[in-house]
């Protein structure tokens, strides 16, 4: 007594990612691409899981999703497509067309450059590896010639599937023929945790035209993918974009830490040496901004030196100069300025304690050389200064990533979506990221300050016995020289 | 054909409980869907519901037509489930009311009766592993654990949706045979049959669309 086959009704279920409704033809699906927003979703029982977000599909597939073909006397529709690649090469493209019937064993349906074959499971064993060199032959008896080993790498995937499949995965593949039938196929593709074999047919295109029931599209040539521009604007624009943003903060970030001493210094204690009021240091380690400005400084350059002394006046413990100019003018551009009126010198301290400025300093109008200051100068100390070089050199470094992923770039006529240009992409990131953050973990430990040149100290004292008139200290430490004038050259 | 019993009603909803094969020990309501149980007290309602979609599958239960020229009668299904999906042990009977089990996984279908020779050599095996049986030499294709996610028909053992059992599949060499081996089982027991073509099974509504 037999009982009506049962309606045969695709299921319908909701996409997890854009609540569209997505047909399953086949109850076995375990991946289904979500046509309406291209997301991977796994499937298992009643759950549903995004694995990620795919693209619509630029390959140039000839068969559509949804196509039927009459193959045998039964009717198969086209359920899923993969699209594979080998070596990197999006132009090195096989199609897969999944084909599915509820009744009969899926098929395979392949397309590599107009070579069109068509396979389905067997459990028939070949007797060796049929990745090895040696012959081989099947538990059947017959003979196979290898013509081809390779591996695959899953360039895309639509449709629905039966088992999991990521762009990404990479499938090793041998491709045989029968010895007395070059027509007759016998292959194997192993992944990371099977083995699986197939058997089947080549396939003429003419064959292929009439299951589908109408002529085949003829196969659009692959070119190399389109350049991917969102790609090729992170592998440089993302380095790039760190570099100016670093640079930017580190010419306008705020010298930071505490005030501790602010002082006019006149020019005739410039001319002499000028010992300043005494600051402190509130801890071992710090770093410290001597900031000289000569606010009256126009077209005029001035020559400062600076001693670091501790509190009892007469042990020197760093020394350090600075030459600076200010010079504005016009020309048939306008109005031009260039240089600063003022120097920053940064120094770590060793030892928390009361420290004093020994100051001297020569200026001079133009370029003329001088001999005396006549400018006065003001001199201010910050205590946990920010030292922002180590920002400068990540910037630096930075639009060097940022060259060398344009200079790929170009090299490469713009990078595509295959592992080299992800991986372009990738490394330019993570450089990035990393450098940037050594740049800014260095600007907060002041990394890079200058340590003490001499931090053992040398007395004023005694450097002083050995010059012509008590207490030039810098007359001794320095070679008598008059400054030739002309810091920064002027003009432009 | 499958003689018929005296009819049964469902002890849940009272509709008819149609049983084919005098061997069958459970049987699920076609209606309510119930899953019932005989025994010498008599049926018994196990206070369990099991329903299985049906149409996505070539064989279907209450399927009629030949295996190999001999005439089959599809009684009833076990849905297995692993991690990588499910296959469906259907039950049947061929020619006078022999019975027999017929696996169709991923559409291919598989015919197998117990086997009573000793499986030993099989065991402790994993995928890739090769043995021989009665002279042919079969390699694992799986080991695993299986879950039964559903029941529809009639079935000739008492089976409980949730239960599990360990399993090893192997196939001869050339592709022609298949065995499977229940592992929780002392001894295992065994089932061995051979994968069918297409054309060794023809239903008697077949047709060649869907």
């Amino acid at each position: 007594m037999s009982r009506a086959r049962p309606t045969y009704e695709p299921r319908s279920i909701q996409c997890r990612n854009c609540g569209a409704g997505v047909e399953l033809k086949d109850e076995r699906t375990r991946l289904r691409v979500c046509e309406h927003c291209h997301a991977a979703l796994e499937l298992s029982g009643t759950e549903q899981r995004v694995l990620g977000m795919g693209r619509p599909s630029t390959v140039p597939y000839r068969i559509e999703i949804g196509a039927r073909l009459a193959i045998s006397g039964a009717e198969y529709e086209v359920i899923a497509r993969v699209c594979y690649i080998e070596d990197a090469d999006p132009s090195d493209q096989t199609h897969e067309y999944y084909l599915y019937n509820p009744r009969r064993r899926p098929l395979w349906l392949s397309d590599y450059d107009g070579d069109v074959s068509m396979t389905s499971r067997t459990r028939m064993l070949p007797d060796v590896s049929p990745f090895s060199n040696a012959a081989v032959r099947t538990y059947d008896g017959r003979s196979w010639r290898r013509v081809e080993t390779g591996v695959y790498e899953v360039f895309h995937v639509d449709g629905a599937l039966p088992y999991v499949l990521s762009v990404g995965d990479r499938i090793r593949y041998a491709e045989l023929v029968a010895a007395d039938d070059p027509s007759e196929i016998y292959e194997a593709q192993e992944t990371e945790n099977e083995i699986e074999y197939g058997r089947g047919r080549a396939v003429s295109e003419e064959q292929l035209g009439r299951w589908l029931g109408r002529p085949l599209a003829v196969r659009r040539t692959v070119g190399p993918a389109e350049p991917n521009t969102t790609l090729n604007f992170i592998a440089c624009g993302v380095p790039a974009g760190c570099a100016v943003l670093l640079y930017f903060a580190s010419t306008v970030m705020p010298p930071g830490g505490q005030l501790v001493l602010s002082e006019q210094v006149s020019m005739a204690e410039l001319d002499a040496e000028h010992l300043s009021a005494p600051f402190v240091v509130p801890h071992d380690d710090c770093v410290v901004q001597v900031r000289l400005s000569a606010d009256r400084l126009m077209n005029a350059w001035m020559y400062a030196r600076m001693a670091l002394v501790e509190a009892d006046g007469d042990t020197v413990i760093h020394v350090a100069d600075a030459e600076f100019g200010l010079y504005s003018g016009s020309d048939y551009e306008g109005r031009w300025t260039e240089g600063s009126s003022k120097a920053d010198l940064l120094v770590r301290v060793d030892d928390a304690g009361t420290y004093r400025l020994l100051l001297n300093g020569v200026s001079g109008i133009g370029e003329d050389p001088s001999t005396r200051a006549i400018h006065p100068l003001t001199a201010s100390v910050r205590t946990d200064a920010i030292n922002s070089y180590p920002m400068r050199v990540a910037a630096f470094l930075l639009f060097g990533v940022a060259c060398f992923a344009g200079f790929l770039v170009m090299a490469t006529g713009g990078l595509r979506t295959s592992s080299v240009g992800i991986g372009v992409m990738v490394l330019a990131v993570v450089a990035t990221f990393a450098v940037a953050s050594v740049g800014i973990y260095g600007t907060s430990t002041g990394w890079g300050t200058p340590e003490l040149e001499h931090p053992d100290g040398i007395s004023i004292r005694r450097s002083s016995v050995s010059g012509a008139t008590a207490p030039l200290f810098f007359a001794v430490y320095y070679s008598p020289r008059a400054h030739l004038g002309g810091g920064v050259h002027s003009g432009k | 054909m499958a003689a018929n019993r005296p009819e049964l009603q469902c002890p849940s909803c009272g509709a008819p409980l149609p049983i084919r094969s005098p061997a069958s020990l459970q049987a699920v309501c076609a209606y309510c869907h119930a899953v019932v149980y005989w025994n010498e007290q008599g049926i018994q309602d196990a206070g369990r519901k099991s329903h299985l979609i049906e149409g996505f599958t070539r064989l279907y239960r209450g399927a009629t037509g030949t295996l190999r020229m001999e005439r089959l009668e599809v009684l009833g299904r076990i849905r297995y489930g692993y991690g990588g999906g499910f296959w469906d042990e259907w039950y049947v009977t061929i020619g006078h009311g022999r019975t027999a089990w017929i696996t169709e996984d991923d559409h291919e279908l598989a015919v197998q009766s117990p086997y009573e020779g000793d499986v030993s050599a099989a065991l402790g095996l994993s995928p890739g592993g090769r043995f021989v049986l009665d002279d042919t030499s079969f390699e694992v294709g799986e080991v695993g654990e299986a879950e039964c996610v559903g029941v529809e028909g009639e079935v000739p053992k008492y089976v409980t949706t949730g239960e599990r059992y360990r399993y090893l599949d192997a196939s001869s060499l050339d592709g022609r045979l298949s065995l499977g081996i229940e592992l929780d089982a002392d001894p295992p027991s065994a089932f061995l049959g051979a994968w069918l073509v297409h054309a060794d099974v023809q239903l008697d509504d077949d047709e060649a669309s869907w």
